[in-house]
């Protein structure tokens, strides 16, 4: 990791096409800068393009134009999601595997040795507090215990940036509860997280700052301190979404 | 380069631990044990074969090495369907899990996974027919242990079939859907048994068309079964022509294998996910 920005997102444009002829434009020119140790919201109604921002910065998907950077190093160069952990919101898993194995075999994949694998897993197992569902098979994991399992993968290579895309997603108030303080904790460890959420209340308790995606435009960006001084996140959102209709 | 063995791992253990491989498992011993049965019991081999004789008079008598060829083939033309299901699914089967965009998130190159998935798709194929190799190398070793040199190179021809045949279902799959790259790689076996023809052409054809017909033949890819312990032992036997198996090995495997992976990997790199 260097002194570049975690992430440096530069006229992001994507369109995809539903038909012959009919084409929806996600990404329309997004440009957005995170800043070093800071936790950033993107909101934005369902269909408004958060998942396909966080899938072009994994280079899971192509974008039409614009580029994106992680700490400075090109978003297509495998290289820059070293420093990247990711949680998509929903994942498939290997059911008949426990989650330890399922987290091993995700340590050998980003390259950590035979001799740092148990003792990385360990430390993520610890962290997420899933040392009791980590010795059984992963098929009869709770929604809950699945979500921490996620979260627990992206944190095996100490990650720089975290990418949660709707990561209380099924979520019970405790599992919510756990999930806040795992991220505080990373946050106060210096990792930026960058969370993709419809949910408001949730975001406004951990967010430092928020951005609106609406159409694939950003069409908002505030600090959350700024906009729960006046009004609540959610009334602040409704009036922002609600005086762009689609 | 550790993440390619780790895909493989992965990919060998979800299939060794579905149901359906182990459905094709069974239904091969099913025709292998029997006729594995009949070649080791003489009398009922004769019984057999005298009912043969008497339904079709044509068959006099059918020697003893056919039931071998037949338990050969049996389990090759098993492991070919089975290959067929198992590559073409490999990577669509990722996208249905949602497991694939955990791989790929991860900081690896994409060739490392798709070479992992190839890798893993392959040897669990290899590991299901070894299991019936060894099946018939026990029956072999018992009955006529000559054999049993020749039965190992004809597994190891077929290992080699398979490892063509999973890098072409490879190479389609990312373009069309699953089926209709398993439907290529069929549309390219008979192709094979076309590429067959060619050899018997180029022996019954002197001159320069014999000569360019030989080209041809080691030109082409070959998916037929002249891997095959039959075939194998005919054509060393009695075709007027050697061929050249340390040719054929560097021709499957060091040219069309690893091009038909290398059209199959650029489709999947440009790929959205």
């Amino acid at each position: 990791m260097n002194d570049s920005a975690p992430l440096t997102i530069t006229g992001l444009r994507k369109t995809y096409r539903i038909s012959r002829k009919d084409k929806i434009e996600a990404l329309c020119g997004l440009d957005l800068t995170l800043k070093k140790g800071e936790i950033y919201g993107l909101l934005g109604p369902n269909g408004s393009g958060k998942t396909t921002v966080l899938k072009i910065i994994l280079d899971l998907i192509r974008p039409d134009s614009g580029n994106a950077s992680i700490f400075g190093i090109p978003h297509t160069n495998y290289l820059a999601r070293k420093s990247v952990g990711y949680t998509p919101e929903e994942a498939g898993f290997f059911g008949f595997m426990k989650g330890k194995d399922f987290l091993k075999i995700c340590a050998q994949l980003i390259g950590i040795s035979k001799a740092e694998n148990a003792r990385e897993v360990a430390r993520v197992i610890s962290a997420i507090s899933l040392e009791t569902e980590s010795e059984r098979k992963i098929k009869t994991y709770s929604k809950g215990a699945r979500q921490r399992l996620l979260i627990a993968q992206a944190l095996l290579n100490n990650p720089g940036l975290l990418l949660l895309d709707e990561p209380t997603s099924g979520l019970d108030p405790i599992g919510i509860n756990c999930l806040r303080e795992i991220l505080s904790n990373l946050k106060n460890e210096g990792v930026t997280i960058f969370l993709c959420s419809h949910l408001l209340t949730e975001v406004e308790k951990i967010a430092d700052r928020i951005g609106i995606l609406l159409n694939g435009m950003l069409i908002e960006e505030a600090e959350v301190s700024a906009i729960t001084a006046h009004s609540k996140l959610e009334d602040y959102f409704m009036q922002k979404v609600g005086s762009n209709p689609e | 380069m550790g993440s390619i063995s780790t895909v493989a791992k992965i990919t060998v253990k979800e299939l060794l631990f579905r149901i359906e491989q182990y459905a094709i498992l069974g239904v091969g011993l099913l025709i292998i044990l029997p006729t594995g049965i009949l070649y080791l019991n003489d009398s009922l081999a004769e019984q057999v074969l005298s009912m043969a004789a008497a339904t079709s008079p044509d068959i006099v008598q059918l020697p003893r090495d056919t039931l071998v060829s037949s338990m050969f083939l049996l389990a090759e033309l098993f492991i070919t369907v089975s290959a067929l299901f198992t590559i073409s699914m490999l990577i669509s089967r990722d996208i249905q899990q949602k497991t694939l965009s955990l791989f790929l998130s991860k900081s690896m190159p994409r060739w490392h996974y798709f070479l992992g998935k190839y890798i893993g798709g392959t040897a669990s194929l290899c590991i299901t027919f070894s299991f019936y190799a060894v099946i018939i190398f026990f029956f072999v070793l018992v009955q006529s242990p000559s054999l049993l040199s020749t039965i190992v190179i004809s597994t190891l021809f077929v290992i080699l079939k398979l490892a063509l045949l999973s890098a072409l279902i490879m190479s389609s799959t990312e373009r069309f859907l699953g089926w209709l790259g398993a439907m290529v790689a069929v549309l390219y076996y008979i192709f094979g048994h076309i590429n067959i023809k060619i050899l018997e052409w180029s022996i019954i054809y002197e001159g320069l068309w014999g000569d360019m017909l030989k080209v041809v033949y080691y030109i082409l890819p070959n998916l037929s079964e002249v891997s095959s312990w039959s075939l194998i032992s005919a054509a060393v036997e009695n075709y007027p022509i050697h061929i050249n198996y340390t040719y054929w090995f560097a021709k499957q495997i060091g040219v069309y294998t690893i091009g038909f992976l290398f059209i199959g990997y650029l489709s999947f790199k440009r790929k959205s996910y």
